[in-house]
């Protein structure tokens, strides 16, 4: 089972991030509690990298911005072809590379089932 | 606040070089000083402006280098990093000090020896001012936050693929006429986008953004001296005066941004210039904008106040942003062609327009050009700097 994707509440304000912060963007908060993304969201931009920085073996990425319900937003790969701004996408959090044979987590948007 | 003024202004040519990081920028602020009859012991301090020294080309205490290659001892030095807007940044330092009393005369000097590394790891190097867990581990390089931006904004706006060509295009026309320019290639809409070729002559960088809407990788060094204005006189009879300065900041995380096709820090660093220098952006006579990709001057314009919201691209219809238009932008050939090396930028776009309030550019002067603004665009417009300049 994959570990559920990050998401920092603003005890104070209640914005959430999907990357943790000491501070509030928002309000300058300095407490957070851990929230429940959808499995869902709203596709917002996306892009199509083919020149790659160093580090990356594949011919392009597909890069794309996503909004939750509530509004929270991460980025994150977009792993099929077809997307366009608009597009549900269901949000994993899964191992996208590897650093030092470790794996490294982030985001990825897959065709809503 | 006392009054300063720019007395000398000059730049490398912008390409590769062979030169060491430090000789590149000693090449730059001799530019500048050969533009100026001055005995250099007056000079008290040397800004420099860089952004990768420590990761391109293995080297710290860069100012203090500096210095001692251009025996200016025992002047004071500082290296200011604040992106691709680090020029900028170390302009105003050193006309805070000079507007402070601190300081009379300031050699400020930036550059950058970016061809040090292969194409890869400058693309890295570069994108490493994107947020480490949010945006940098996914792989995103510069061209692709300006594509993920150029895709909003394009839809929201209506602003085709021929719009971005446009930008481009005028860009590399201009830079015909500037002999310090990196690129000196004209180009065409058939041949950058049109014609069957077109996807081998300018292949997606990221899309929606090709080859031509990137600024090529450069190597270059740019200087300026300033001076109190009170004193400027002494020096020479055509005096520019940094007549306001702006900077704003914004998200680190381009997402966090409540729209992200809003580059709030734009407005407000150009507001600010504006009001301190007690003009509005219809009384400027030439800008030079932060065009490292065709969309950013576009948005640019429309953000610093020149063009309603989504009337950039028809202003750019219309030819009124070239050379001869109601407001010529980019006349140095900007970033796109002029090119980027990006602690040197924010200094170049100063060295052009300071040339333009002279009359002194050339088959690229604007004809009587009184008034002129500059914007420097960091990270990816979480710290941008815009100044205005007055012929004296």
């Amino acid at each position: 089972m994959q570990p559920a994707p990050p998401a920092y509440k603003c005890s104070n304000c209640g914005r959430t991030t999907t990357y943790a912060r000491l501070r509030c963007l928002n309000c300058r908060g300095e407490t957070f509690e851990a929230a429940a993304l959808p499995d869902t969201a709203t596709l917002l931009t996306l892009t199509e990298i083919h020149q790659l920085p160093v580090g990356f073996d594949e011919r392009f990425l597909r890069v794309g911005i996503v909004e939750f319900a509530g509004g929270a937003r991460a980025m994150g790969w977009v792993t099929f072809e077809g997307a366009e701004t608009g597009t549900q996408v269901e949000v994993r959090w899964e191992p996208i590379r590897d650093s030092d044979g470790e794996p490294v987590y982030g985001f990825a948007f897959y065709p809503e089932a | 606040m006392r009054d300063v003024a720019i007395i000398a202004a000059g730049q490398t040519k912008f390409a590769r070089t062979e030169w060491p990081l430090i000789d590149l920028l000693v090449e730059g602020a001799r530019t500048a000083l050969a533009d100026v009859e001055i005995d250099e012991s007056i000079i008290q301090a040397v800004v420099v402006a860089n952004m990768g020294a420590g990761i391109l080309n293995h080297q710290s205490g860069v100012a203090s280098a500096v210095v001692d290659g251009l025996g200016l001892f025992p002047a004071h030095a500082e290296l200011v990093e604040n992106g691709p807007a680090s020029g900028a940044s170390a302009v105003k330092m050193a006309f805070l000090g000079i507007a402070a009393g601190y300081y009379d005369v300031v050699l400020v000097i930036g550059g950058e020896k970016m061809r040090a590394v292969n194409g890869w790891e400058s693309t890295d190097f570069v994108a490493t001012l994107t947020h480490p867990f949010a945006e940098y581990i996914y792989g995103v390089t510069l061209p692709s936050m300006a594509g993920l931006f150029a895709r909003l904004y394009m839809e929201k706006y209506g602003i085709t693929p021929e719009h971005l060509a446009m930008v481009a295009i005028k860009n590399h026309n201009n830079a015909m006429f500037n002999p310090e320019a990196h690129v000196q290639q004209r180009i065409t809409m058939e041949g950058i986008l049109h014609r069957p070729e077109a996807v081998v002559n300018n292949p997606i960088v990221a899309d929606p953004l090709r080859m031509f809407d990137c600024c090529p990788v450069s190597d270059g060094a740019a200087g300026l001296v300033l001076c109190a204005a009170e004193r400027a006189g002494q020096f020479t009879d055509k005096p520019v005066l940094i007549a306001g300065v702006g900077q704003a900041t914004d998200t680190h995380v381009v997402h966090e941004r409540e729209d992200p096709t809003d580059l709030k820090a734009v407005t407000l660093a150009s507001e600010q210039a504006f009001k301190m220098a007690r003009v509005g952006p219809d009384q400027v006579d030439v800008a030079e904008l932060h065009d490292a990709f065709t969309i950013l001057e576009i948005a640019e314009s429309e953000h610093a106040g020149f063009f309603p919201k989504g009337e950039g691209h028809k202003a750019l219809e219309r030819g009124e942003t070239q050379i001869g238009g109601k407001l010529p932008i980019n006349p140095s050939g900007g970033l796109k062609a002029r090119g980027h090396p990006v602690g040197a930028t924010g200094i170049a776009q100063l060295v052009e327009i300071t040339k333009q309030l002279r009359g002194d550019a050339g088959q690229r002067q604007v004809k009587k050009a009184k008034t002129g603004f500059t914007l420097n665009f960091g990270g990816f417009g979480n710290n941008v700097l815009a100044f205005v300049l007055k012929k004296t």
